[in-house]
């Protein structure tokens, strides 16, 4: 992409946003929609500046997002740092691929919501639950393709390598890691929005603060204003998230896409 | 009254997408019949539901009856905005919530008073009130027993900062008091035979609020355009819904056994469940012990302050927005019906 293609997307993207924008804010104005269902931009405004001024159930809003992000990170840290090996390992040995996939590929699409009695029960209702459901169905996700990305390093630069005389963690480092990267960026980058959008179930067990948390209990109250903001924070979070990701992956591997 | 959240979930999210398809609200014209009338109910046994069973209410309003359950009062409040029942009986904590939030229902009064089918239950290290300083204290969020929770603490003067409330649902409150992670919970029937049966120690009951002025109950609601567009409907599932309470006061072990029977749930739980409930008739709720005859009786009426209690108790946790609560809950009580179904 070039300079001026991004500013061209960059353009689009603030012409499109604010024309929603203004079509919500006026279909409440001109009473085309129950503010009830949808309350306009401007109340959502309001009502973002009221929770950071007076916070929300005896939290400040930076609480809110502050814990919804340190939960997710850590889940996701921890997910990349067991995923990645678990992946890799199952990319290269069938024998360990035969073993372990069944259990990935049953656990992987299962709604977490639905793992959440069980987490209480082996892991009680402190953080560790919450960090280990959203930790569970991002570390699967990274599994899986990470496993991917090995499938499809060229059996043929892996000869080379090894008449080039390259050998066990050599062949790994020089020949495979190279061309698995860009790929494992994909798997992560991933797995960081499907990590995310777990945060609504994790913060169902006994959260009394955090986005999520936010969100579903405020919905209890019909505060549709709360709901929405909710939404927008938890949707720009993740896309602040995903924009550090790229970031991070350019930097790392500036040679994706160029072979 | 809470049940899983995967239920809650799927009911916010079909309320919020049929919302926003349902545009304009069926216009009726006075004295007809609508084609179908929803009544919404909580998912576990009440005795007014025993004419679900059987079909009373198909019969008495000569129309086609659909019902509509919900786990919690959350979801019920979606679903009445969502325009997708007509009736429903539930708490009064979120029908206080839906008022101030000038969701268009309005009160039929209290079928379902909590006597002491809500009880806080403990650990039995814990002797008395003052020990829950300090302690775990799970309750489901958003319910009425989250507001007498509070209740409690505020009666009594205890130091509510030192007191970890943890909002889980009755199932995961059971999980969570096995494993040892909570000292106490305010819960309902059938939930508490659980507990007391492992060991737990029954604190108090609802009905020991009442003196000091603390009332938990479920109230009838219908859509205000509605109950405009078919008066007559409502006057008839008014005292339809009476009937079915006549009916389990003649012969509680009998509905109970029905009821059982119709939600697959243990006799002993659902017969134990709805005597916990007190069941004054929509008659004597027109008194002054309850909602009072009329607007103007009805200011001061015990009812209609306890429920500006709960939407000022709603407006100090930061549910709600105080400028949003209503001058007097008397005007969101629909009188004129109650009186046409129930005639001094």
């Amino acid at each position: 992409m070039n300079e001026g293609e991004g500013v061209r997307r960059l353009v689009l993207g603030l012409v499109s946003v604010t024309s929603v924008t203004v079509a919500w804010e006026s279909a409440a104005r001109y009473g085309l929609v129950d503010p009830l269902f949808l309350p306009p931009p401007t109340e959502v405004l309001a009502t973002a500046v009221d929770l950071l001024r007076h916070g929300y159930r005896g939290s400040p809003l930076w609480v809110h997002v502050g814990l919804s992000l340190g939960r997710a990170l850590v889940a996701f840290v921890a997910a990349v740092i067991v995923g990645i090996p678990l992946g890799v390992m199952i990319g290269i040995s069938p024998i360990f691929a035969g073993l372990i996939d069944p259990f990935v590929q049953f656990l992987r699409p299962l709604p977490k919501l639905a793992l959440i009695p069980l987490v209480i029960l082996w892991f009680g209702i402190g953080e560790f639950s919450k960090v280990f459901l959203i930790f569970l169905s991002a570390s699967l996700s990274i599994v899986v393709g990470a496993a991917a990305a090995v499938a499809n390093v060229r059996r043929q630069q892996i000869r080379a390598g090894k008449v080039l005389g390259a050998h066990g963690f050599a062949l790994f480092r020089h020949v495979m890691l190279p061309q698995m990267a860009p790929e494992l960026f994909v798997a992560v980058r991933l797995s960081l929005g499907i990590g995310w959008t777990t945060l609504i179930a994790a913060e169902m067990i006994a959260a009394d603060a955090g986005l999520g948390w936010m969100a579903v209990n405020a919905s209890a109250y019909l505060r549709t204003d709360i709901v929405m903001l909710g939404i927008v924070l938890l949707g720009l979070t993740g896309y602040v998230l995903d924009l550090a990701i790229v970031g991070l992956q350019r930097w790392v591997t500036p040679w994706a896409g160029r072979s | 009254m809470v049940a899983p959240d995967i239920n809650r979930r799927r009911f916010v999210t079909l309320a919020a997408g049929a919302a926003a398809l349902v545009g304009a609200p069926e216009i009726g014209r006075a004295a007809e019949k609508p084609a179908v009338v929803r009544i919404g109910y909580l998912t576990a046994a009440r005795a007014w539901t025993i004419g679900m069973t059987d079909g009373s209410f198909d019969a008495a309003l000569g129309t086609k009856v659909e019902w509509v359950t919900f786990p919690a009062g959350g979801p019920a409040l979606s679903l009445l905005a969502a325009r997708q029942i007509d009736f429903a009986i539930f708490g009064i904590t979120p029908i206080a919530a839906g008022l101030s939030r000038k969701l268009p229902i309005e009160i039929l009064g209290s079928p379902e008073i909590v006597a002491t089918s809500e009880r806080l239950i403990v650990k039995p290290g814990i002797a008395g009130i003052k020990d829950l300083e300090g302690k775990r204290i799970a309750v489901a969020p958003s319910s009425t027993m989250s507001y007498a929770l509070e209740a409690v603490i505020r009666i009594n003067n205890l130091d509510s900062h030192s007191i970890k409330r943890l909002p889980l649902t009755q199932p995961d409150t059971i999980a969570a008091w096995r494993r040892g992670d909570i000292d106490a919970t305010y819960i309902n029937g059938p939930f508490w035979g659980e507990l007391l049966a492992d060991g737990g120690k029954q604190l108090l009951v609802s009905a020991d609020l009442q003196p000091a002025g603390i009332f938990v109950w479920n109230s009838a609601v219908v859509r205000k355009d509605f109950a405009d567009g078919y008066p007559e409907t409502v006057v008839a599932w008014l005292q339809t819904v009476q009937a079915q309470f006549d009916r389990y006061k003649a012969d509680p072990d009998g509905v109970s056994r029905a009821l059982a029977k119709a939600y697959g749930a243990p006799f002993e739980a659902v017969r134990d469940t709805l005597a916990g409930l007190h069941y004054p008739s929509f008659k004597e709720q027109l008194g002054p012990g309850y909602w009072g005859n009329n607007v103007e009786s009805g200011k001061d009426a015990p009812m209609v302050r306890a429920l500006d209690d709960v939407a000022k108790f709603l407006a100090d946790t930061g549910e709600i927005q105080r400028d949003g609560i209503p001058g007097s809950f008397a005007q969101t009580v629909n009188y004129d019906l109650l009186n046409k179904a129930f005639p001094a």
